[in-house]
């Protein structure tokens, strides 16, 4: 697909159509709970008020931004490390940002946002360390970036299993956070993450064309003028952040990042400058409506989120492969 | 290409040679070093599992994997009969001073062995099966309790008292049980009770567990309804549309404050005060202190 603005903005506002009924759907059907009609005419009620703009509202944006914020960084590792496998999480950062959320559980901290605050820093953590793992010459070596992360994962997969012994109580919470849910966040939290995660992946979305570039080969890229390197060096910090971001609320949500990537180029091929913005919108999309079965099935009993992104992605996924291949 | 006729065999055979003797010798002492089993007098039991277990008669050296089956046997007589116990058996102070096993999921199983108890008490829910099933090809009698209400932890009682050759002391521990229960005083209104086992994310206890029989007991209902899992993780706004009149904190530390700041602040038992934290000891056991809890919480529920 050649690229044209035009095209671009007919594509963005389909997706759009889409997505906002899809949102206001996961809004305000709760199948078992306060039915559309209560919640529309119970603004006063503060219980009422309560659910629709306390938990469902910041539950919904939640799925929206994690779901988006992982599928943009699949896709960007994948180019940089040359590697359709990768995904967020095979470079050790949600391991890491998982070991950060449990280790104030251990040390007897209850309170959330030590949590978070620990689960960001376990994440940069690890992504700095792997970031020094990578460079040889001065330069990003694919190889030894992925190896690397895969290393680090498993140190600290290690780690957070050590740790389940003198944890006690804290074990649900463990695994809760191992399994992915999106009702951890609290609102103010989401609302604050949700604009800084946007902001980065319109930072990323600056680079789209240099990325179509590097695709072609990077030493086609650096002969024309792309500074290949540096590129990657940053896309590699941004796409950390967001996983970081993302872990850092939610728990390990897997598959969105390896899946929504891989279905979109089936689509717009590989200009990054129509994926993107789609894999954002298809990631988030994805993310709420796996959200809304993990809440809805056995209200008020929760699912885990994480299962549900992968009982839904791999099936379509191999379906799809299979159809491409005849 | 060097031809080699072996006529001598190599260093390198003899020492495999040796090796392989060596490994036939350790095959062959291997039967030997499984406990031998002695035959002593006993009696069968079915436990709560549905295996027939043959228990001797007064065990001496008990192995208690479980706080509450720990605090069972104190209560009713059989602690001198206690060689074991796991690292979370804190009641009564007597169980503290016992030789610990390891953990309820991870007990230790070379620890348990070198104890050489006659009889291992375990839980079906707590312990691994893995264990009591290694414990039981090493020859030692296991027995399964698994009380999940009110009326099957009295009979555990009575059980774990003929087992252990106290059924008169067992029978006196169920007659208090029951006269504590019965001595309540009645509430004008049932409250509706939330069991609140976990902050992040939301778990409480679903009908069926036995924990709902001490809220009934003491005169509320739990009002989370029973489902595929006993102890579920609960949606935030399926709190929030249960509305509990009084929500129940077993635990020894204060609930995050920020809890009930956000979403939760306008919950009926928040807004009134009725968030109760309680000894998680008493409520989460299922021995012979749940007759306590349940005089505690009908006290608490007094309007």
């Amino acid at each position: 697909m050649t690229f044209r603005v035009n095209t671009l903005l007919l594509h963005l506002s389909v997706w759009i159509l889409v997505l906002i009924p899809v949102f206001l759907f996961c809004l305000f059907v709760q199948p078992g709970s306060v039915s559309v009609q209560m919640l529309l005419n119970g603004f006063d009620d503060p219980i009422l008020s309560s659910i629709l703009w306390e938990v469902r509202l910041p539950r919904v944006i939640n799925g929206l931004m994690t779901g988006g914020a992982l599928a943009v960084s699949g896709l960007v590792l994948q180019l940089i490390v040359r590697n359709p496998l990768a995904e967020p999480y095979i470079l050790g950062i949600s391991s890491g940002a998982s070991f950060g959320a449990i280790l104030p559980l251990i040390l007897g901290a209850s309170l959330f946002s030590f949590q978070i605050g620990g689960a960001f820093t376990g994440a940069v953590l690890v992504m700095v360390v792997v970031y020094f793992t990578g460079l040889r010459y001065g330069r990003i070596d694919n190889g030894r970036l992925l190896l690397g992360g895969v290393m680090m994962g498993a140190f600290v997969s290690a780690l957070i299993f050590m740790s389940f012994t003198f944890l006690g109580d804290g074990l649900r919470t463990a695994i809760t956070w191992l399994m992915g849910n999106l009702s951890l966040g609290s609102s103010s939290v989401i609302f604050t993450l949700f604009p800084i995660i946007l902001l980065i992946i319109l930072l990323v979305y600056r680079y789209s064309y240099a990325y179509n570039l590097i695709l072609t080969g990077e030493e086609v890229a650096s002969q024309v003028g792309i500074p290949v390197d540096r590129i990657k060096k940053v896309s590699y910090l941004y796409v950390s952040a967001l996983t970081a971001l993302a872990v850092c609320v939610s728990g390990i949500i897997g598959f969105v990042g390896l899946v929504i990537p891989h279905i979109l180029r089936r689509f717009y091929g590989f200009d990054h400058r129509y994926l993107i913005p789609f894999s954002f919108l298809g990631g988030g999309m994805l993310l709420m409506i796996a959200d809304w079965i993990a809440r809805a099935a056995l209200f008020p009993v929760e699912l885990p989120v994480g299962a549900i992104t992968a009982f839904l992605g791999a099936p379509f996924f191999i379906d799809l492969m299979r159809k491409q291949s005849t | 290409m060097e031809l080699r006729i072996k006529f001598l065999p190599t260093e390198r055979d003899f020492s495999q040679r040796f090796f392989i003797a060596f490994l036939l010798f350790a095959l062959a002492l291997l039967p030997s070093c499984s406990p031998k089993k002695e035959v002593k007098p006993g009696i069968t039991v079915t436990d709560a599992i549905g295996h027939d277990v043959s228990v001797p008669i007064r065990p001496e050296k008990i192995i208690s994997l479980a706080p509450n089956i720990t605090e069972i046997l104190f209560a009713i007589g059989a602690g001198d009969q206690i060689a074991g116990v796991t690292d979370f058996c804190t009641f009564p102070d007597a169980a503290k001073s016992k030789p610990k096993t390891g953990g309820l999921t991870n007990p230790n199983l070379e620890a348990m062995l070198q104890l050489q108890p006659d009889l291992i008490l375990v839980t079906a829910d707590g312990n691994p099966k893995a264990i009591s099933d290694r414990a039981k090809s090493a020859g030692i009698p296991v027995f399964t309790i698994n009380p999940s209400s009110w009326d099957q932890i009295l009979a555990t009682i009575q059980l774990l008292g003929k087992l252990t050759g106290h059924e008169i002391q067992a029978d006196s521990v169920v007659n208090s049980m029951t006269e504590k229960a019965e001595n309540l005083t009645i509430l004008p209104v049932k409250p509706s009770i939330f069991v609140l086992l976990n902050e992040k994310p939301l778990i409480s206890a679903a009908k069926g567990s036995f924990l709902d029989d001490i809220l009934e007991k003491a005169g509320g209902f739990n009002v989370v309804p029973s489902g595929p899992e006993r102890y579920p993780v609960i949606n935030q706004e399926g709190l929030l549309k249960m509305n509990p009149d009084v929500i129940l904190w077993p635990s020894e530390v204060d609930p995050d404050p920020e809890l009930f700041k956000g979403p939760f602040k306008n919950l009926k038992a928040v807004k009134s005060g009725k968030v109760f934290k309680v000894n998680p000891d008493l409520y989460l056991r299922p021995g012979p202190r749940v007759a306590d809890a349940v005089a505690d919480l009908n006290s608490r529920l007094q309007p």
